[in-house]
């Protein structure tokens, strides 16, 4: 059953489809939060409240984009609302212990380092750069997807990631 | 992904599999289910105040009354109690509606019709009650034309407001 149908059914009042699709796109809401540094103790309540949101704004959401697209959307939008509150705290909390993949444990620790600052460098990205970068590389998603769900022209959403990337790679040297 | 240069897709893999442990920590069915109850919560409060329908039949007091009387009722009481205690927060403010001139569609009312108006008022609009307690028994003690003058500075108010 796609996300429309699930979404049709919940505007019927079939609540089961709403479940649906909370359990479908937590986890992908949550990793698109807290690589943007959601705090661990409000990554749960801003997933509840960005869904929340959502589902309150079924009535405004146009089908030409992917309900995640639309849903990470509102997540990103709801977590720049709330960043303000949060900037006398520690956003982001890198463990410089992280699984060994290359069996290099220096190349290890200057991957953990380069992380951290590269997490700092997408915080200061702007908002649609950001959240381009993000839709992109984190989600996998199309330059036409992500346009739509942003409300921008595919070409906008190019130029985005690709000023993204360059910013990024120099913060990451 | 491929088209991110070598040494930024390292990092940025470090990164998110760092946030995909932190976002496992997140349990989908326990958000499915507060966020239901959330629904369902604002679902059953919404029909309450949805019930101001044109020609809405006040069953237990036996006569109809014009939604906009009842619309306005509901301002009433929020600006009344604004007046009186100052109490009131600032979601409720934003969250009323502000109906011009109320007190025009309540002149040919009884004073036990005003009484009902504003009870019934009370009953519909929870929040406000929350912001200056319950408004049982507080139209009681006045008088017709102090339950009219309550109504006159209302509208004054809302003259000097809009």
């Amino acid at each position: 059953m796609t996300d429309g149908d699930l979404i049709a059914r919940y505007l019927a009042g079939d609540e089961q489809a709403a479940t649906e699709l909370v359990r479908r796109h937590t986890a992908a809401l949550a990793r698109f939060l807290a690589v943007q540094g959601a705090p661990d103790d409000e990554l749960d309540d801003l997933v509840q409240d960005s869904f929340i949101k959502a589902f309150r704004g079924l009535g405004s959401f146009r089908g030409g984009a992917s309900y995640r697209t639309w849903l990470l959307a509102i997540g990103a939008n709801l977590l720049k609302d709330r960043r303000r509150q949060w900037r006398k705290r520690v956003a982001v909390e890198l463990t410089p212990n992280l699984p060994d993949h290359s069996g290099d444990p220096a190349g290890d620790a200057d991957a953990g380092w380069a992380a951290e600052k590269l997490a700092d460098e997408i915080g200061k990205l702007p908002r649609l750069q950001r959240e381009v970068f993000l839709l992109r590389a984190q989600q996998g998603l199309e330059y036409g997807e992500i346009a739509q769900g942003l409300d921008i022209s595919e070409g906008s959403a190019r130029v985005h990631f690709h000023h993204a990337v360059k910013r990024l790679k120099e913060s990451v040297q | 992904m491929n088209e991110l240069p070598e040494d930024l897709e390292r990092a940025f893999r470090t990164l998110d599999a760092q946030a995909a442990r932190r976002a496992e920590r997140v349990d989908p069915e326990r958000v499915a289910a507060q966020v239901l109850e959330r629904l369902r919560a604002e679902k059953a409060l919404a029909p309450r105040v949805l019930s101001l329908s044109p020609g809405f039949r006040l069953s237990a007091f036996g006569f109809r009354l014009p939604a906009f009387a009842l619309a306005a009722a509901a301002a009433v009481v929020l600006l009344v109690g604004t007046m009186t205690t100052g109490l009131l927060r600032r979601d409720v403010a934003t969250g009323s509606i502000a109906v011009p001139v109320v007190a025009q569609g309540l002149d040919s009312l009884n004073q036990q019709q005003l009484e009902t108006v504003l009870r019934v008022a009370g009953d519909v609009q929870p929040l406000a009650v929350q912001s200056f307690g319950s408004p049982a028994g507080m139209w009681d003690d006045l008088s017709e034309t102090q339950l009219r003058a309550v109504l006159q500075a209302v509208q004054q108010v809302q003259g000097e407001t809009l």
